[in-house]
């Protein structure tokens, strides 16, 4: 009976860039559970693939090559199956890439698994020139083979049917490879130990994979077998053969892994046929000119150009839109209203409206530069901008891999932070993640071009723009200092596929594009409304009690609120250096919630509207343009905001959320106080 | 020669691989494995390079058609700066 | 490949010259739009062309770019490597393109906010817009852009 209540369960498996996102939606009509796999941050994605009535749950796999220890992914992937045992593993193959994902279907085989194999692309593969004989490779791996294109859906219902079948018809090929005579012996002898000494592991795990995995010496494996009552005696005898094994064919680890892909290559040979004169490829012809040494680079600076521009100059309506329908509508109804009690007004109005309109104004300009990058991302060009830049980050000891968070982070921090996941090294990645906060986003722009549009005059553009380029060369700099300390040792190496060239698909781009958004959106949203909110209680507060709206008016009375009192302690102290008046101060404080709102808290501050900040900063002279600066790139640097902040809490823990915290701080006041000396020993105001 | 110091569009054959076991394997199972022919399709030589692996003997060659070159089943890869250096190559 | 000899003797004497051509007037563009950034960072003068050409570093890049695309495209031609000509080409009349079609855009959108803010609209400087280098060489690169995209993919797969 436990068994008939048991859920039917599959699982999606294959090497990243198959298809598999494509024909999970397919699958499952694109409505998925996403979530975290148990204890580490690699997200698992989980839907429901509907036939005839039944419902079986689809649980997407991490994109992985094989089933080793050495990776978190594959260790999740290989666990799930282990642990679960979904019904059926759907091992989705690339036609233009057969062999690599071919030697994960092996894999999946040998580990017991009930599988079939989804055999996508097979358009590309035409375009190629060449045809897969699927029904031949069926006959020879032994399991159901469909071909399919993700794409237009041509297989799809063929998949299914096969799935349902396949639940019902298991099939295992668990000896796919024949590793030949000395390591079979060795194999069976250990095979024979674990099925004697120790049954339970045996029950659990396929026999032969236990011993080839003993043989290979895989840490995890090892690991739980030492555990076991008998494991000593297991681990020893393996270790014995190992040996043995060592003397006649070199280190079995590497032995075996060839064995496995020349069975690979044998298969792939037998199955594949040409079928026209191969031509010239696009993507090769493409590639020729998009990674030219040469051109390459200010090619990519022109794509990010254009970007900049499609998400800062299109999105301006729609910017205003939300400006005026919260500022404005929302703003004036909730003053409208009459019987609610002063401070229940202010709250309302100045603090959440407030706060959610700093926030707000953001989204546009945020979902349209991921909008743009989505495409840029999705039509295969982000990986060669990493093949460019590799050069150069390899001299800081950072993968070119990384230059995407980066990029991702001029949009906003938050899923910048995120985007760190794609890197495998673990070294590497916690790197990255510390510094994607250090690229300029969004929300640092205002504050730059309101200081910069008052002070510096007709060189604002360029300081602008020395800022940007500030925040890459620091992110640079703090990656190298952190490999070199924190994040000690040798890469792991960054090795990627680079797949073709293709037309972005809108539902690819779609969901890129609200996946980061919506990242922004409710992440930075609450955490950015929660600080608004606090701001405003800070600032309608003081040592005296509640001081009353009027304190957000009256620059007199914000003095004594508990804002100002720190504003003028920050700047009597700490940024005597700095030659920044008390107010500005306070702005740095309040952008600790959010950079977004420096600039409407100093309006605030110098009791004007924001519209007039820029004259009142030009004619009252607050900022001479050496400490205005200097001050801007002050913003640039310390504390990515709450929200980022957050984000690094989740991905890395809170060690280094404060790790952030200081570093940044820190070295926003070295840079701006080398700003202001180095200035003005040169000669600057 | 390091695999980073190949030339662009140049065949090369590996000869040894000098990384840990962890970075061994990971390669080997990609497919880079010793004695295997690569073609470089992009260098920014020395630095990171694009590779296709090469196997040997076309696949299968049908009667009327030349094998002109070997049909690459493989995809394209990229190897970082890092990684290309770990990779021993002679020209073939 | 008789089909495709056809196609390139088109491709010679029709888009290399023009092309070039194009991609010269673009480097011009470039080279002015970078001036005028100096001029307007150090309030050195006026703007040259100020109508047609803004004084700002990213357009001047991307400008540029395309310049650069089709000295690539001349120089792979005269290597005799007709099909790389072709696709640094074929890129560089589709950055052309974007371009433009971010210019208009943009002209769009500033449009659109006008509505939306409720200010009265300057028309003029909208029509203006269109008139802007980078839009103008665009018109130009469309069609270009259009053929030999056509002719690339007939050629690869
Ligand atoms: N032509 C073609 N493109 C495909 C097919 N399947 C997937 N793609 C494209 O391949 C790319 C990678 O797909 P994705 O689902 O993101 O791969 P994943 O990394 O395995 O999840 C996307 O641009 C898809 O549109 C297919 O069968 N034919």
């Amino acid at each position: 009976m436990a068994r008939e209540s048991r859920r039917v369960k599959i699982a999606l498996a294959g090497i990243p860039n198959v298809g598999k996102s494509l024909i999970f939606n397919r699958l499952t009509g694109g409505r998925a559970w996403v979530g975290n796999w148990p204890g580490v941050t690699v997200e698992k994605k989980v839907g429901t693939l509907r036939v005839n009535g039944a419902e079986i749950e689809v649980v997407d796999l991490p994109g992985i090559y094989s089933l080793t220890a050495y990776s978190v992914d594959e260790l999740i992937a290989r666990n799930f199956i282990v642990e679960e045992k979904p019904d059926v593993v759907v091992c989705i193959v690339s036609a233009i890439n057969l062999e690599r994902s071919l030697y994960l279907a092996l894999s999946l085989l040998e580990l017991g698994a009930n599988v079939v194999i989804d055999l996508n692309m097979v358009d590309l593969a035409e375009k190629e020139g060449y045809k897969i004989d699927y029904k031949k490779l069926e006959f020879l791996i032994g399991v159901p083979v469909v071909p399919t294109v993700a794409t237009t859906g041509r297989g799809i219902g063929k998949l299914k049917e096969t799935i349902v079948k396949a639940i019902h018809e298991k099939k295992v090929q668990a000896r796919i490879v024949d590793y030949g005579r000395i390591v079979e012996e060795a194999i069976s002898k250990i095979e024979e130990v674990i099925k004697d000494l120790a049954p339970e592991l045996a029950e659990k795990y396929p026999a032969r994979w236990i011993a080839l995995k003993l043989l290979e010496g895989d840490s995890d494996i090892v690991g739980k077998v030492s555990k076991l009552p008998a494991g000593k005696e297991i681990i020893d005898k393996a270790n014995q053969l190992r040996e043995i094994l060592g003397k006649k064919i070199g280190d079995p680890e590497s032995y075996i892994v060839k064995q496995k892909y020349e069975r690979v290559l044998e298969i792939v040979k037998a199955v594949v046929e040409r079928v026209a004169v191969p031509r010239v490829s696009m993507t090769d012809l493409l590639d020729s000119v998009l990674t030219h040494k040469i051109v390459g680079i200010p090619l990519a600076l022109s794509a990010i150009y254009l970007l900049f521009r499609f998400a800062f100059e299109v999105s301006v309506p729609l910017a205003d839109l939300v400006d005026v329908a919260i500022n404005s509508y929302l703003h004036d109804i909730v003053l409208g209203i009459h019987g609610l009690p002063d401070w229940l007004t202010s709250f309302l109005a100045d603090g959440v409206i407030a706060g959610v309109g700093a926030v707000l104004i953001f989204l546009p300009i945020i979902a349209f530069f991921f909008l743009g990058f989505a495409i840029l991302e999705d039509v295969g060009y982000m990986a060669r901008v990493a093949f460019l830049v590799d050069k150069v980050f390899h001299k800081f000891n950072l993968p070119g891999k990384a230059v995407i968070p980066l990029i991702i982070g001029f949009g906003c921090n938050v899923p910048g932070v995120m985007a760190a996941r794609a890197i495998e090294d673990e070294n590497e990645r916690k790197t990255t993640a510390l510094i994607a906060p250090l690229a300029s986003c969004n929300a640092r722009l205002p504050v730059y071009l309101v200081i910069g549009g008052a002070v510096l005059g007709a060189s604002a553009g360029f300081a602008v723009l020395s800022l940007y380029v500030l925040g890459i060369i620091l992110a640079l700099i703090v990656g190298l200092l952190l490999r070199k300390t924190l994040f000690k040792g040798a890469s792991s190496g960054f090795i990627m596929e680079l797949p073709p060239y293709m037309m972005p698909r809108f539902d690819n781009v779609a969901i890129k594009t609200w996946e980061r958004t919506k990242r922004f959106l409710f992440k930075a949203g609450t955490v950015i409304f929660l600080g608004t909110v606090i701001v405003w209680l800070l600032s309608v507060t003081g040592p005296e009690g509640y001081l009353g709206p009027e304190a957000l008016e009256d620059p007199q009375l914000l003095r004594e609120s508990w804002a100002g009192i720190l504003g003028q302690l920050l700047a009597s102290t700490v940024f005597s250096l700095m030659g920044w008046d008390w107010r500005a101060a306070v702005a740095l404080f309040f952008g600790f919630v959010a950079k977004e709102i420096v600039v409407s808290s100093m309006a605030i501050l110098y009791g004007v509207g924001e519209e007039k900040i820029v004259d009142v900063i030009a004619e009252r002279h607050v900022f001479t343009p050496l400490t205005a600066y200097a001050y801007m790139a002050f913003v640039l640097i310390y504390v990515p905001c709450i929200a980022t902040l957050a984000m690094v809490r989740n991905e890395l823990g809170l060690k280094y959320a404060i790790l952030a915290l200081i570093y940044e701080v820190l070295l926003a006041y070295i840079v701006s106080l080398s700003i202001i000396s180095i200035g003005s020993v040169l000669g600057f105001r | 020669m390091p695999l980073a110091y190949a030339q662009e569009g140049k065949l090369v054959r590996i000869v040894a691989i000098r990384a840990g076991k962890g970075l061994h394997r990971r390669l080997h199972e990609l497919g880079i494995i010793e004695g295997k022919m690569v073609r470089v399709i992009k260098t920014q030589g020395p630095g990171p390079v694009i590779i296709e692996i090469v196997n040997d003997s076309p696949y299968v060659s049908k009667r009327n058609f030349p094998p002109y070159r070997p049909i690459a089943t493989g995809g394209r890869l990229l190897l970082g700066f890092g990684v290309a250096m770990k990779i021993m190559v002679e020209e073939v | 490949m008789e089909n495709s000899k056809g196609i390139f003797k088109r491709y010679i004497y029709v888009i290399i010259p023009i092309e070039v051509v194009l991609g010269l007037v673009y480097s011009v563009a470039g080279f002015i739009a970078i001036i005028n950034w100096y001029l307007g960072t150090t309030g050195a003068g006026e703007f040259l062309y100020s109508d047609y050409i803004p004084g700002d570093l990213g357009i001047s890049l991307v400008m540029l770019s395309i310049g650069f695309l089709m000295i690539l495209s001349a120089y792979y031609w005269f290597k005799r490597k007709p099909v790389k000509s072709l696709a640094a080409t074929t890129l560089g009349l589709g950055l052309a393109v974007a371009a433009m079609v971010m210019q208009v855009l943009v002209i769009i959108a500033s449009w659109l906010d006008g509505i939306i803010v409720g200010e009265p609209i300057a028309y003029e400087e909208l029509v203006m817009g269109f008139l802007r280098a980078e839009a103008l060489l665009g018109y130009i690169a469309l069609p270009l852009f259009y053929i030999s995209l056509r002719i690339l993919s007939k050629i690869t797969t």
